[in-house]
């Protein structure tokens, strides 16, 4: 059994359909990447696991439980970590209220991220813990909304286009981050407009083209085959 | 207009320190009730039109209390908790299903609350004025004098108590863990249900809290005056103005907005005493003129 399983979601904005019979598996312990095209529906996949838009048919597992009648909130208890591509912070909330108001154990019980983990693993946090999340800069604030899902104890991370709009030195910084979350066990998919970023931290990847998962395989073979790659991706 | 009045009350420090000892205790008074009628906007995003009934409702529990156990201090908190409680079912069985509906809809679903409220009220208690609770025997002693000016024991006791709950709902905002989800779900709602957080549960919180702040309002207005079906009507209006005035959901704006507007009906009184109603919109208008956004909204 995987960690994530989707089963043929098909889901909508209003009356139009953005995920066509959309499936995916995700094992434990692993970091994937999610590939596709600008408005190849990389978003809308996540948003349809975590119950942010209406999925009309399939199934959503986590850890073979059913989520897909389930409210967002109860999915994001049951351990579905959800890193918004807009990085949604809350802008008039310190650094340290928004780590405050991500923070849960998981199902078990468990708290595998306290506090001083997190400052750990994220340095640059520690010396902003008081300041307004709106202040900080699109890399700070990246960090903030990862810790800040990191500290609910998710059991998989749907990281969405973390590198988007970032300096390339912030960008190394969240790869370094991610390779260190890597080491931790944490279990992310991981959206992403092109493979460069994602050679980095992940091996497998998930092409997705029109709503639909149309590619699966290692990174590597992935580089070598570049008529997939300029049928479904970004130069 | 009497604006010589009016000087001549700001030059005699009877008259100003008793007028702003008044304003104080109108403005302190209507803050209770308004700011939670702006915490509700602020946090649910509709205008809980029904706001006022609710403080009628906290007068008619606070005076069945009084009626029943004779103790002051039980029939205030009583009202208020009382209310509370109601508005916690109201929230739940009606308002939720408005939530993402159309204003229309929202007014009238508060509409037909209001006028089946005033109604049942009149039903239990008949539609008679009933005299109010009164004063409680701690604060039946002669007034006090400051410069001439003559001033009510208990009025200063209501002051001090709207003050202690204002600082309350001010530390319960920004220290507590509530207060910091409170605010998040006003902000970005779709986010903290995304970190597992179930915003239904704060939302029917905050219009718990809001209900407890409109009986509270009610059950100390229940001691200045007299309980009657109806007498949320006016309430509602002036804490709609408060909060347009003070920037709708911005609980601070809110105390400003009060303070501002108890001064103007107490020295509108002075001045105008024809028109201290229209002192209140003129005001109003003059902020939506200059900052539309109100005195400590968010600009759009
Ligand atoms: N709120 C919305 N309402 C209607 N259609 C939407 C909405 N959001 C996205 N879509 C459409 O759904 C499709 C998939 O969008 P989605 O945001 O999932 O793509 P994406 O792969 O995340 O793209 P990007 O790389 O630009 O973030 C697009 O055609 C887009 O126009
Ligand atoms: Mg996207």
């Amino acid at each position: 059994m995987d960690l994530l399983e989707t089963k043929s979601i098909n889901a909508f904005y209003g009356n139009s359909q953005v995920l066509f019979n959309m499936s995916l598996n995700i094992k434990k312990n692993n970091i994937i990447a999610l590939l596709g095209r600008n408005g190849a529906g990389k978003s809308s996949t996540f948003k349809a696991i975590t119950g942010l838009i209406n999925v009309k048919s399939g199934s959503i597992k986590l850890k073979g439980e059913e989520l897909i009648k389930q409210p967002t909130s109860k999915r994001a208890l049951a351990g579905i970590g959800y890193v918004p591509e807009d990085r949604q912070v809350f802008p008039e909330h310190t650094v340290e209220e928004n780590i405050e108001l991500g923070k849960k154990n998981n199902l078990q019980g468990i708290d595998n991220w306290p506090i001083d983990k997190i400052w750990e693993t994220f340095p640059i946090l520690v010396k902003l813990k008081d300041r307004l999340a709106g202040q900080l800069s699109g890399g700070e604030q990246q960090m903030l909304s990862i810790a800040r899902t990191l500290v609910g104890n998710p059991e998989i991370l749907l990281l969405d286009e973390p590198s988007e709009g970032l300096a390339p030195i912030i960008v190394e910084d969240i790869a370094k981050i991610l390779e260190n979350l890597k080491k931790l066990g944490v279990t992310i998919l991981l959206a992403e407009q092109n493979m460069h970023f994602c050679m980095e931290v992940a091996k497998e990847a998930i092409i997705i083209d029109k709503g639909k998962a149309v590619w699966t395989g290692s990174l590597n073979d992935l580089q070598q085959d570049t008529k997939t790659r300029d049928k479904y991706l970004a130069i | 207009m009497e604006i010589f009045a009016l000087f001549d009350c700001i030059i005699s420090p009877a008259c100003l320190i008793s007028q702003t000892a008044g304003g104080l205790k109108i403005g302190m008074l209507l803050f209770l009730v308004a700011s939670g009628l702006t915490l509700v906007f602020g946090v649910l995003g509709v205008i809980n039109f029904a706001h006022g009934a609710l403080y009628m409702l906290g007068a008619y529990f606070s005076w069945q209390v009084m009626a029943v156990t004779g103790h002051f201090g039980l029939a205030v908190i009583c009202g208020a908790i009382g209310v509370g409680i109601f508005g916690l079912l109201f929230e739940r069985l009606l308002i939720n299903k408005v939530y993402n509906a159309d204003l229309l809809v929202q007014i009238l679903l508060c509409y037909s609350v209001i006028l089946i409220l005033d109604d049942l009220v009149m039903i239990i208690w008949g539609d008679e004025f009933l005299s109010g609770i009164g004063v409680p025997e701690v604060f039946q002693i002669p007034p006090l004098f400051i410069f001439d000016a003559i001033i009510p024991p208990f009025h200063i006791a209501i002051v001090v108590i709207s003050m202690i709950v204002a600082l309350l709902l001010w530390l319960i905002m920004t220290k507590t863990k509530f207060g910091k989800l409170v605010r998040a779900t006003a902000v970005n709602p779709k986010m903290l249900e995304a970190l597992g957080v179930n915003t239904n549960v704060i939302k029917a919180g905050v219009f718990m809290l809001g209900s407890f702040l409109a009986g509270l309002g009610g059950a100390l207005a229940a001691s200045l005056g007299s309980v009657v079906s109806g007498m949320g009507n006016s309430i509602i209006i002036e804490s709609f103005i408060v909060t347009v005035i003070g920037g709708m959901g911005s609980i601070g704006g809110a105390f400003i907005a009060s303070i501002i507007i108890g001064m103007a009906r107490s020295f509108g009184a002075v001045a105008m005493p024809l028109f201290t109603d229209g002192i209140m919109f003129l005001i109003m208008v003059l902020v939506l003129i200059m900052k539309p956004e109100g005195l400590m909204g968010k600009k759009k």
